[in-house]
């Protein structure tokens, strides 16, 4: 249980470090690179992490649930923690459905010969929803990391 | 002391995903992009990750060493693996001293110089850059495994 419980927390902290870079560093250091610049990366790194996350996203909900499952079965200490972190694992997946992730795919499919109007309005409204998503993973993160050390 | 190394095992965690991130995901995906974008978005990164990244290493060696030596002191079990993993942020802050450093300086430096693809010439950096991505990836392993034991 417990090798299940690392690989949790290294999967899972590396999937929030990533949403950390790309959310704190990685887009706002690009924003202040020329237009085309900015537009072009927007546009690559959003195809790649739109292959990449869903997985990453999936494989935490997976571990996490079955760490819960198994914190409460056993009726150990810090089995609220672990469901608590579930159940935000699981809002961030449903927030990445229904917010970020159509505009994901927008800025996916940009043609960087005629980009849209509003397309800075459409990475900042991104900015800002991937900064609520990131603000719900560290705590999952948080949560799930006391619960393991409450029930060691 | 476990607030302590809930805090070390995320730091590190994070500092993890950060290297991956750059690593894994925005350097081989810049790679593809035009020379332009390419060249401008690496010193634009390498700034930035050079003024933020040092901070972090420290930071996570610190917290490193002070669980280790109270685990030390405490004689409880798995105070090895916490040196070790000590010793694994010490390693990987040495692979980055004199490799990724120098280099990361020199993108800062050669703005819209054009940059080499992802070809034979940047393989050993990106090798230098995995490299360091696993060493820190046994480093937290260990450093969990650490808390685990002596919790």
């Amino acid at each position: 249980m417990q090798l299940l419980e690392l690989i949790a927390i290294l999967i899972s902290g590396l999937m929030v470090g990533n949403e950390i870079a790309v959310g704190f560093i990685i887009h706002p250091t690009l924003s202040r690179t020329r237009s085309e610049v900015y537009s072009d990366s927007a546009r690559a790194l959003a195809r790649v992490y739109g292959r990449v996350m869903p997985i990453w996203y999936a494989a935490t909900a997976v571990l996490f649930g079955i760490v819960a499952f198994e914190l409460y079965r056993n009726g150990t200490n810090g089995y609220r923690l672990a469901i608590y972190s579930v159940l935000l694992v699981v809002g961030a997946i449903v927030f990445t459905l229904n917010g970020l992730l159509p505009i994901n795919n927008r800025i996916a499919g940009w043609d960087l010969n005629r980009l849209p109007d509003n397309w800075e309005s459409e990475i900042w409204r991104w900015d800002v929803l991937h900064f609520i998503r990131v603000v719900m993973l560290m705590i999952a993160l948080f949560l799930f990391v006391a619960a393991c050390f409450a029930s060691a | 002391m476990q607030l302590l190394e809930l805090i070390a095992i995320l730091m590190t965690g994070l500092l993890l995903g950060i290297e991956m991130a750059i690593g894994l995901i925005v350097e081989p995906t810049m790679s593809e992009a035009n020379d332009e974008t390419r060249s401008d978005a690496y010193y634009s990164l390498a700034r930035t990750y050079r003024r933020v990244v040092p901070w972090w290493y420290a930071a996570v060696l610190l917290l490193y060493s002070v669980v280790a030596l109270k685990l030390h002191r405490s004689a409880v079990n798995g105070y090895r693996q916490a040196e070790a993993a000590a010793i694994l942020m010490l390693v990987a802050i040495a692979c980055t001293v004199p490799g990724a450093g120098p280099t990361k300086n020199r993108s800062s430096l050669c703005r819209l110089a054009r940059l080499p693809r992802l070809t034979a010439q940047v393989w050993p950096r990106f090798f230098q850059h995995f490299f360091r991505v696993v060493v820190l990836a046994a480093a937290l392993f260990l450093f969990v495994a650490a808390c685990f034991e002596s919790a």
